[in-house]
């Protein structure tokens, strides 16, 4: 019998087409964060804010913080997340006024996220890895991302659980910076090919096969 | 007989783009027939499939980093603290500063404001008062190289005759070594130096005649007697006249003697005494030796007060004024047809004598006259913008203040005689 495909795609609303019996995937998850309940909206809290309310970009700040910390933190760590954060909105704040529109504001702030981060990785990074080279995994700025268990789960099956994400997330943070990237977005933060496009301001193609390349390289890594 | 679809050939990473497309929900139908159709007849790519599709649904499975305690709270502090300094005011405007802006800014205009005030040094009030008042009318000549001094122009015009003449007599040239020629020269420039050095005596001693005569006789035509003030009278001028004649003999007969080896240099002679040269052919070529020039120099002549509304410069004598001092002030009496006939120094330290005779031999023409030539307008417009320009608090005090002196004499102007 053979494999049937699951074909469909998640961010769009789309119901499955075909039922996939022996293939297991996950499928994305429409929204991987908590909706803030008084969100009025990308248009309206700029607009708000453009307009001079203050009360706009407080919105913003509300709604995006944790996606931002996310991937800040996936990035660079729980540690120094909080600090990507706090540089992505402030440049947001004083750069709203040029946001033409031309992409989301949730990508546009990804993509603010992500050259902070680079930026990080590329100074304070280097000088961390040379001083923690050789240090216990208690020295791992990402070993707190996988403290979460399920309270289901017996201790050995939580401990077995916590070190496959750990090899997971090591494995992840292994890949070359442009794969990791596009795994990141996509895998992880549930972005669609035309967001992680425009957060990395490449073509759609070059995100497909930066994915399928860092997928395959992740799976060497971990085989 | 039956025709066999064909099936796909996908290996690598053609397989993986397909795989890793058909996870995320992106292949087409097409695609998705073609995938299927290679995984039912490739159990390696079956094999891989799962793999991949394990791994991927592992990775969104893993928790999403839980964010710290009131994040939101703290990022909206910090930004407000950060961009509150008249951040909303600009946002009002459309204006969104980027960090550090506002400092770049005032460095900047320190920085100007550093550069305009150190080029540009206040200037003191009584220099701006003063030039309101007075407005001088400056004429500038730019003097060519030559030397100052009628007795060292005429020695200089000799030497040059001198040497051209000595080209020009072929003979002599001929028959005179080149050593006897550099002699020539050497001798032409030792009899200019005398010249000199007779004229700065013939000046001093002219100048303490003068002063001796002054207590004798007082000067007629200026009214206000100054102690130092010169009057022009003719005896003067005669005097003056036969001594530079008389130095003139002398450096003449030094000449003569200079050049008794040279005949070349016996041309010198008359030009030296003070006739003219005596026409000569043109050069064949340049002297041998160049003479010393005089590094050209500018003057300028002012009329300063109220007689510059009055009075122009029109003509000054020929050469450079002799002068110690960067500047000199004269007080100078003019007759009806703008010669002068009287001066009189307004600065305390002695003046040169060769100084004296210069700013006697300016001519001024009034203001708006003929006379005046092409400068006149300018100087009319000068004297109209003057009359009419709105007068502000300070020059109608400064005009109270004039008001309070008495009339100045209308032939009468104040000159400043000044090299650069």
């Amino acid at each position: 019998m053979p494999a049937r495909i699951l074909a469909f795609d998640a961010s769009r609303g789309e119901e499955p087409r075909v039922r996939m019996a022996p293939v297991k995937t996950a499928a994305v998850p429409a929204q991987r964060h908590p909706v803030e309940r008084d969100w009025p909206g990308d248009e309206i809290a700029l607009s708000r804010f453009l307009a001079g309310d203050v009360l706009g970009f407080e919105q913003i700040v509300r709604y995006y913080s944790t996606m931002v910390f996310s991937l800040a933190a996936r990035l660079v760590g729980p540690a120094d997340a909080e600090d990507v954060v706090q540089e992505t909105f402030l440049r947001a704040y004083h750069g709203l006024g040029k946001f033409r529109g031309d992409s989301s504001l949730k990508t546009w702030l990804y993509a603010i996220a992500l050259n902070r981060a680079r930026a990080r990785m590329g100074t304070l990074g280097r000088l961390r890895a040379v001083f923690t080279q050789g240090r216990s995994r208690e020295d791992d700025p990402f070993a707190s991302l996988d403290d979460a268990t399920d309270p289901a789960a017996s201790p050995e099956e939580n401990a077995v659980l916590k070190e496959r994400r750990v090899r997971l997330r090591a494995a992840i943070r292994a890949l070359p910076e442009e794969f990791r990237a596009a795994v990141l977005l996509r895998d992880l933060e549930g972005l669609s090919y035309e967001e992680v496009a425009d957060v990395l301001a490449v073509p759609i193609g070059t995100v497909r096969s930066r994915l399928a390349r860092g997928r395959a390289l992740l799976k060497e890594k971990l085989s | 007989m039956s025709a066999r679809p064909s099936i796909p050939r996908l290996e690598g990473e053609e397989l993986d783009l397909l795989i890793s497309r058909s996870l995320d929900g992106d292949l087409s139908p097409e695609e998705s027939r073609d995938l299927e159709t290679v995984l039912a007849n490739d159990a390696a790519a079956r094999a891989r499939m799962e793999a991949l599709a394990g791994l991927v649904a592992e990775a969104r499975a893993l928790p999403a980093p839980a964010p710290p305690f009131a994040l939101s709270t703290r990022v909206n502090s910090n930004v407000s603290e950060k961009a509150a300094r008249g951040g909303s005011i600009f946002h009002r405007f459309g204006f969104y500063p980027p960090p550090g802006m506002a400092i770049g800014a005032m460095v900047v205009m320190g920085v100007v404001a550093v550069a305009i005030t150190v080029m540009n040094p206040p200037r003191p009030v009584a220099s701006i008062l003063a030039e309101r008042n007075d407005g001088p009318v400056d004429v500038f000549f730019q003097e060519s190289a030559r030397a100052p001094g009628a007795a060292r122009t005429e020695a200089r015009k000799a030497k040059d005759a001198t040497t051209e003449a000595g080209k020009a007599g072929a003979k002599q040239v001929a028959s005179a070594p080149s050593e006897s020629a550099a002699s020539a020269v050497t001798a032409v420039d030792d009899v200019v130096a005398r010249v000199d050095s007779k004229e700065k005596a013939r000046e001093e001693g002219m100048a303490s005649r003068l002063a001796e005569k002054k207590d004798a006789s007082v000067p007629s035509v200026s009214p206000p007697a100054a102690p130092n003030e010169i009057a022009l009278d003719e005896k003067q001028n005669k005097l003056a006249k036969r001594e530079a004649e008389a130095d003139a003999d002398t450096g003449a007969r030094r000449i003569r003697q200079a050049s008794a080896d040279s005949p070349a240099l016996s041309a010198a002679a008359p030009q030296a005494a003070g006739a003219i040269a005596p026409a000569a052919p043109a050069p064949a070529s340049p002297p041998a030796r160049a003479l010393k020039s005089v590094e050209p120099r500018s003057w300028s002549v002012v009329v300063r007060g109220e007689g510059a509304r009055r009075w122009m410069l029109r003509r000054a004598p020929e050469g450079r004024p002799a002068t110690a001092a960067p500047a000199s002030s004269f007080r100078v009496t003019l007759s009806p047809e703008g010669r002068v006939t009287a001066v009189r120094p307004l600065d305390a330290r002695a003046v040169h004598p060769a100084l004296l005779e210069f700013v006697r031999g300016l001519v001024f023409a009034p203001v708006g006259s003929a006379l005046g030539g092409a400068t006149a307008g300018i100087a009319e417009g000068f004297a109209r913008d003057r009359e009419q320009k709105p007068k502000d608090e300070r020059s109608e005090t400064l005009a109270d203040k004039n008001a309070d002196r008495p009339a100045e004499n209308p032939a009468e102007i104040e000159v400043e005689v000044s090299t650069h």
